[in-house]
């Protein structure tokens, strides 16, 4: 225990490592109440830290925080998120900001990306080429990440084809990510609306599906009765209008 | 005074050469950026990259070689496709 002091200023010798503690009065306040600008103020050499001020927290179960302007170590306070006891996180202000890269995690309860951003979709036979010729009248895609999960709105007004041939199966491709990679998953996309379509049976319905490690929704239409068939470029003509959602598990 | 500069910020290969690419459109205004968008495309071996930017035709050119190309059109192929 040190023995009590009454001068301004204390100085302490850490050994063996000759350290310099330095307190300018009155720095510290330990087991009263501290008085505005009562601070810690100086690290001295070979520090990473210039200053350090401790100001409370009014905020029960807030999370601390270093304020690099001011040089504090802060107990926040309206904006903090708050740890309960019980381990409950609450942002009860602001925002969760995940990195711009990805960190992936193979864990089933992490929640590791958060991205939002457009896509470009395009009409596509099995080829896969955007150089046949195909022009837009509207190209719209927009998709939200969340961990693995894509969710994607598409609008796709098709001006002309091209030279697509029209006996394979129309794809809608442009996905912002690649689908997970394990066969014989598939996701769904539904038609919100199609205009100007040539579908096979009257009464048809259009509609997607996302194959395993792919990028594009294969088209597909309902029959009357017997179910889906695949949906050929010749039954998306030219000026065919397509509104899809759905979502997707992406490969990472 | 308000500018705009869009870039190629985040290439990820996949296993099977599956190339996703992600590209920033940064809005500026007096050189600090106030807006950040991404927009977002995947291209399979052996596609066609001729408008792509040099940056990423450069990993392609890497990565998507033919015996990269030849395997992932052959799992293509033999995706058994639902009727």
């Amino acid at each position: 225990m040190l023995p009590a002091w009454t001068g301004s200023n204390m100085t302490i010798h850490v050994t063996p490592i000759p350290k310099l503690v330095s307190f300018a009065t009155p720095s510290i306040t330990i087991g009263a109440t501290a008085a505005a600008g009562d601070a810690l103020t100086a690290i001295r050499s070979n520090s990473t830290i210039a200053g350090v001020a401790l100001v409370a927290s009014t905020v029960d179960d807030s999370i601390a925080r270093f304020n690099g302007t001011a040089g504090q170590l802060q107990g926040y306070t309206s904006d903090s998120p708050t740890i309960s006891d019980a381990g409950v996180i609450s942002l009860t202000s602001g925002q969760l900001t995940f990195p711009a890269t990805q960190a992936a995690s193979t864990d089933a309860n992490t929640l590791d990306d958060y991205e939002e951003g457009t896509f470009t979709p395009v009409i596509h036979d099995n080829s896969g080429s955007d150089s046949e010729g195909q022009t837009y009248f509207i190209q719209v895609g927009r998709y939200i990440k969340i961990g693995k999960m894509v969710q994607i709105q598409i609008n796709l007004s098709i001006n002309s084809i091209g030279t697509l041939t029209t006996s394979q199966i129309a794809r809608v491709a442009g996905l912002p990510f690649a689908a997970v990679n394990t066969a014989n998953v598939y996701a769904g996309a539904f038609a919100a609306y199609g205009g100007s379509l040539s579908l096979d049976a009257a009464g048809g319905n259009i509609t997607g599906l996302i194959d395993a490690n792919t990028s594009y929704i294969g088209l597909r239409q309902w029959s009357a009765t017997g179910g889906t068939s695949s949906c050929l470029v010749s039954n998306v003509t030219a000026g065919a209008h397509m509104v899809f959602g759905g979502s997707y598990e992406a490969n990472a | 005074m308000i500018t705009e500069r869009s870039t190629i910020d985040n290439i990820t290969i996949l296993e099977d050469g599956q190339i996703q690419v992600r590209r920033a459109d940064i809005v500026y205004r007096d050189d600090i950026e106030i807006a950040r968008n991404f927009h977002r495309h995947v291209i399979s071996p052996g596609q066609d990259t001729s408008g792509e930017d040099e940056k990423v035709r450069r990993v392609v050119g890497v990565r998507h070689t033919k015996a990269v190309n030849d395997a992932y059109r052959a799992a293509v192929l033999a995706r058994i496709d639902l009727p």
